[in-house]
């Protein structure tokens, strides 16, 4: 047998997937965005102006300052509540285990389930609309909005669904981390007399340092580009929520500017990539002063 | 890392340190809230299944009164839930099983094999995983056309496959580089090509992780909303989520109906996630920890 072929010769089906789903796009779609292209015709060469034409779009910066929203509200909210909630499920109650099988429930619920609920229960009182009920009884009516269709609300009302559905999984992420610190670092903390908030301060985060960053990484990301299914079947992009992967869809599929939008892509693209190096760079810079 | 939903991280009041009377108190009431908000858009789900349309208006959170059995049988009339069922198994069925084989493959070549170029395809694996196939929406579509599988579900599952490809191979090599050589070695004396033993020595040694690698990718092209979304133009090969999307962007949304579709949806779904939690834990944390 042939056996210093036989390593290629398994290379072979994945990296010929790879190539034409992946490879192959990414270069034939900046070769795209460097022509005229109204998605069925490529007309003439037209170097950087469709970049230069989104950059300059006033719609397309509006999208992108949402995206901006929604990321800083989703990252800092997964976060906090993902480490809010392993804190919960941490301490020695009886049925903490069931809970955290029940909180990481929202992750395997479909966008639809989802959408569905929020709206009902985000309506106006006259339809039945829960949330706004409870407003009103507890004696804020003032406060009753429609928090789906409001221009400056909707949008971090998405933001915050996008949290609650995600959350369990941030909570599993710490959760994991929490199991690899010493235990002995907390007997400790306790003989020092630390009560519980300074040992979660002084112990549990900085333990938690390697996970946190892989936990941000992980919503940046999502945030960023896998934002179009809770946006579009919350709001449709309508009222102040339109990002820029709903941007770019509707660019090519309901104007026909796929030249436009192929270089939206590669914006979002160059966009994530140095939002993730200048995080990475900085979070590597802060353990070398630790 | 499978014990995350089992074992409890010493974090909380620690060894036989019991907790004060008032924290305990705060700590259930804190973990029945965390329970109740994420199973609520599920109970309400299936509670509204249940209910008529004039009852749904008028007693929308409460229990059902007349128990509408007939809103099932409608929905997969009226809304055909039938057609995105099948349509959805085609397409995940189709995925899994490239995915699979792509996956394996490769990882078998770089978990078993010391050969010219192996870490660039390591590395050219890992870069592709922080593309996901939604910025490339525009070259996607056009080669999807140009090769004439736009509409087709062998170019979506293909599309999910890339997708899912980088974790599934690095995750596919670990499972791998445990399994002993020795066994592969007598199987190779006896005469088994790579496919054979990977098929016949390796498959059967690490179903368990080649399950967690089924299950999380099996649930992300099964929730999928954007991709079928957009590379599935024609309404008769809807998949689930698109062809309730359809029916929950309706002027007048015929609730419980939708509500009855929805569940009989997400009851398998739960019924697997209460079967395999493990391995949906597993699959979603051994990335993000490692």
């Amino acid at each position: 047998m042939n056996t210093s072929a036989t390593p290629y010769a398994l290379l072979v089906p994945g990296m010929a997937l790879l190539f034409v789903f992946m490879l192959l796009p990414i270069g034939y779609g900046l070769w795209l965005s460097v022509h005229d292209f109204d998605g069925l015709h490529v007309g003439a060469f037209a170097g950087l102006a469709h970049y230069r034409e989104v950059l300059s779009d006033p719609s397309f910066l509006q999208a992108l300052g949402h995206t901006v929203i929604f990321a800083i509200i989703v990252v800092i909210g997964k976060n906090v509540v993902g480490l809010a909630l392993a804190s919960l499920v941490s301490l020695p109650l009886r049925g903490s285990r069931a809970v955290r099988t029940i909180l990481f429930l929202p992750v395997t619920l479909n966008i639809i389930v989802i959408g569905a609920f929020w709206t009902f229960f985000l309506s106006a009182r006259r339809f039945g609309g829960l949330f706004n009920e409870i407003l009103f009884s507890l004696g804020l009516g003032s406060l009753e909005a429609s928090w789906l269709a409001t221009p400056g609300v909707a949008l971090v009302t998405v933001a915050l669904v996008e949290v609650w559905r995600w959350s369990g999984l941030h909570m599993l992420i710490f959760l994991a981390g929490m199991q690899t610190i010493d235990p002995s670092l907390y007997d400790a903390a306790r003989l020092d007399g630390a009560n519980a908030w300074a040992r979660f301060r002084n112990v549990t985060l900085p333990q938690l340092k390697p996970i946190l960053f892989v936990s941000t990484l992980l919503a940046l990301m999502g945030a960023f580009v896998r934002s179009f299914d809770v946006v579009w079947v919350l709001t449709r992009a309508g009222f102040g929520t339109d990002v820029v992967v709903t941007h770019l869809y509707n660019e090519a599929f309901q104007f026909g500017r796929f030249d436009r939008a192929a270089a939206m892509g590669y914006i979002l693209f160059a966009i994530i990539a140095v939002i993730s190096f200048v995080y990475v760079a900085a979070s590597k810079g802060g353990r070398a002063n630790v | 890392m499978s014990d995350v939903l089992a074992a409890t991280p010493r974090i909380g009041a620690g060894r036989g340190v019991a907790m004060p009377p008032l924290g305990q108190t705060l700590g259930y009431a804190a973990l029945v809230i965390a329970a109740v908000q994420a199973l609520g858009p599920v109970v309400w789900i299936i509670f509204g299944s249940l209910k008529s349309k004039p009852e749904f208006y008028t007693n929308a959170w409460g229990l059902p009164r007349a128990w509408m059995f007939r809103n099932y049988a409608d929905a997969f009339v009226v809304a055909k839930v039938g057609d995105y069922v099948w349509n959805s198994l085609i397409v995940v069925a189709l995925g899994l099983l490239i995915l699979l084989f792509t996956a394996s493959t490769t990882a078998y070549a770089l978990a078993r094999f010391k050969f010219r170029g192996r870490e660039a395809i390591a590395a050219l694996i890992l870069m592709t995983m922080m593309v996901p196939p939604d910025i490339l929406t525009i070259p996607l579509f056009v080669v999807l056309r140009s090769l004439g599988l736009l509409g087709s579900f062998f170019g979506l599952a293909c599309i999910y496959a890339v997708g899912g490809f980088g974790m599934s191979v690095f995750l596919l090599r670990g499972y791998f580089m445990s399994v002993p050589v020795e066994l592969e070695e007598a199987a190779r004396i006896d005469g088994a090509g790579p496919l054979s033993i990977l098929r016949h020595v390796i498959l059967p040694m690490t179903l368990p992780g080649f399950l967690s690698v089924v299950i999380i990718q099996a649930m992300g092209m099964w929730n999928d909303l954007y991709l079928a979304f957009v590379f599935l133009r024609d309404p008769a090969s809807a998949t689930v989520p698109v062809g309730l999307l359809n029916f929950f962007h309706r002027e007048s949304i015929d609730w419980p109906r939708l509500l009855a579709a929805l569940t009989a949806l997400t009851i398998p779904v739960l019924i697997l996630y209460a079967m395999f939690q493990k391995k949906f834990v597993e699959g979603f944390t051994s990335g993000a920890v490692k």
